[in-house]
């Protein structure tokens, strides 16, 4: 197989990566084996479920829809680069605050799709924020908890301070 | 041996790729079909052209009279496009439509052209728009079809292995027109639609001057309505026998039963969305200005 390997440069959570990856392998693989980003899930695998949602040139996408070398040259954030390493992001918090989160396997997906939402509107409505959420799937919270957290964070982001 | 992938940074690069080695490539832009047709079997893809970083088939572009959308452009730039809005709005709430946020920013209109389902969203408010596609090759050059000689079966069209689509066009719509899209899927979210269907009148005050009527998932391919559009003509759009017309559309279509809805349930829901459609023209809730 390594005669096929392609050469990406790829940014993650700010760090630029140059890597040699097979053409199959997708990112979402890329970034839970090959770089150990393991808050990156996997469900569906098909692009339904969204727990493989990361941001991608400021977009949400399922990593698993992508083939790690389409990812060549873009900058990527998952779930690691959205706290400072110490502290959590303050979405992550109000999704704490808000009991948003129960088995967890759809939060970081959730959180990256929150986070969309409040870039594109720090102040959206309920419908912004459901159909922001579409394509994340929750089996445990019925998603009042986290349209809760999401309003919840946009207030106390948009609150004064402006880490987004 | 593994797959062989490709990224290609200039469209003629791609075409130079595709001349060499059409017959065993796979085209990938968004990639959000290919990637669920090879979910667990990537490893029977032969050769992969990656086009995702073909930017110069990334933009809406007003060409004299002419709306031209790149094949790049992902569902997310069409909804958001103010050319597409005020020219094609019909077209915007059907790229609005299409499964998730995730999925819109991937999902590119050519994609959904070239996989050809008969469910593809963005294919009726494309057919009711009377739009061309436009492919090249290296060596035959640019053609531009309608999409309706495009489409020639469920996930079939005309196009060789050796061609690109780099774009899909259509005439700015006149003054007087205004159009409409519905759509029906068993979820909200994520939904591959059952049916759908797209609707543009020209009108002169009530009357229907001329209409284009698209219906997706009612027939092998997205398929216009011809003999309703033809029986709608002269007819005002707010009586009630305009729409008892409507009752010919089963001639129209030829539904195929699948697990999604049995055929008499597609023919009633593509009636009743037609309706819809007809009912949202009335009441301006949609078109050029009504927005
Ligand atoms: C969860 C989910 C939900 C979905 N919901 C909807 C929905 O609601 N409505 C809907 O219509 N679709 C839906 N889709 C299908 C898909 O997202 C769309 O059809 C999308 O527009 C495909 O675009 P793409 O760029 O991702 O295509 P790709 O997967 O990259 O390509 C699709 C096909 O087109 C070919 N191709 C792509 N670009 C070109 C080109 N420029 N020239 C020639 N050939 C090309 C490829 O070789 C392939 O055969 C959904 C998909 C998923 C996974
Ligand atoms: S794992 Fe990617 S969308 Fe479900
Ligand atoms: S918390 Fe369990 S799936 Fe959402």
């Amino acid at each position: 197989m390594g005669d096929n390997r392609l050469m990406i440069k790829v940014t993650v959570n700010d760090r630029l990566y140059e890597l040699q990856v097979d053409p199959e392998l997708r990112l979402v693989d890329l970034l839970r084996d090959e770089l150990g980003l393991t808050g990156t899930k996997e469900g569906c695998g098909k692009g339904e479920c969204g727990a493989c949602t990361i941001i991608m040139n400021g977009k949400t996408v399922n990593s698993c829809m992508v083939l790690a070398f389409q990812a060549d040259g873009s900058e990527i954030l998952t779930i690691e680069g959205m706290g400072d390493g110490e502290e959590l992001h303050p979405i992550q918090e109000a999704f704490i605050r808000q009991g948003a989160v129960q088995c967890g396997y759809c939060t970081p997906g959730m959180v990256l799709s929150a986070k969309a939402i409040l870039d594109k509107n720090p102040n959206p409505s309920e419908e912004e924020i459901r159909k922001g959420i579409s394509g994340n799937l929750c089996r445990c919270t019925g998603y009042q908890k986290i349209v809760d957290a999401i309003k919840d964070a946009a207030e106390v982001m948009g609150g004064g301070g402006d880490e987004r | 041996m593994g797959i062989i992938g490709f990224t290609s940074r200039r469209l003629n690069e791609a075409l130079q790729y595709l001349h060499q080695y059409g017959d065993e490539t796979t085209i990938i832009a968004g990639g959000t079909d290919v990637l669920v047709k090879y979910h667990e079997r990537l490893d029977e893809l032969h050769r992969v052209l990656n086009i995702w970083q073909l930017e110069e088939l990334k933009s809406i572009r007003i060409i004299n009279d002419q709306i031209e959308v790149g094949s790049l452009v992902t569902h997310t730039q069409l909804e958001d496009s103010t050319i597409i809005q005020q020219n094609a709005p019909l077209l915007a709430e059907a790229a609005g439509s299409v499964g998730s946020p995730q999925i819109r920013n991937r999902g590119t209109i050519g994609g959904n052209v070239a996989n050809a389902s008969p469910a593809g969203d963005t294919l009726t408010p494309l057919l009711a728009l009377d739009a061309s596609v436009k492919f090249v090759s290296l060596d035959r050059g640019e053609k531009v079809v309608s999409l309706e000689e495009f489409l020639v079966g469920p996930g079939r069209h005309i196009m060789k292995k050796d061609e690109l689509i780099t774009a899909l066009i259509f005439p700015i719509p006149k003054d007087n027109t205004v159009g409409a899209f519905v759509k029906l899927g068993y979820r909200k979210a994520l939904a591959i639609s059952t049916v759908n269907a797209a609707i543009m009148l020209g009108l002169q005050g009530n009357l229907i001057e001329d209409c284009r009527i698209a219906l997706g998932a009612v027939a092998p391919t997205t398929k216009r309505a011809k003999l309703v559009e033809e029986l709608l003509q002269g007819q005002d759009v707010t009586k009630s026998n305009t729409f008892e017309i409507l009752g010919q559309l089963e001639k129209d279509i030829a539904p195929i039963s699948d697990i999604r809805g049995s055929q008499q349930y597609r023919t009633d829901i593509a009636r009743e969305l037609v309706t819809q459609g007809l009912q949202k023209i009335v009441n301006k809730e949609v078109g050029r200005s009504g927005r």
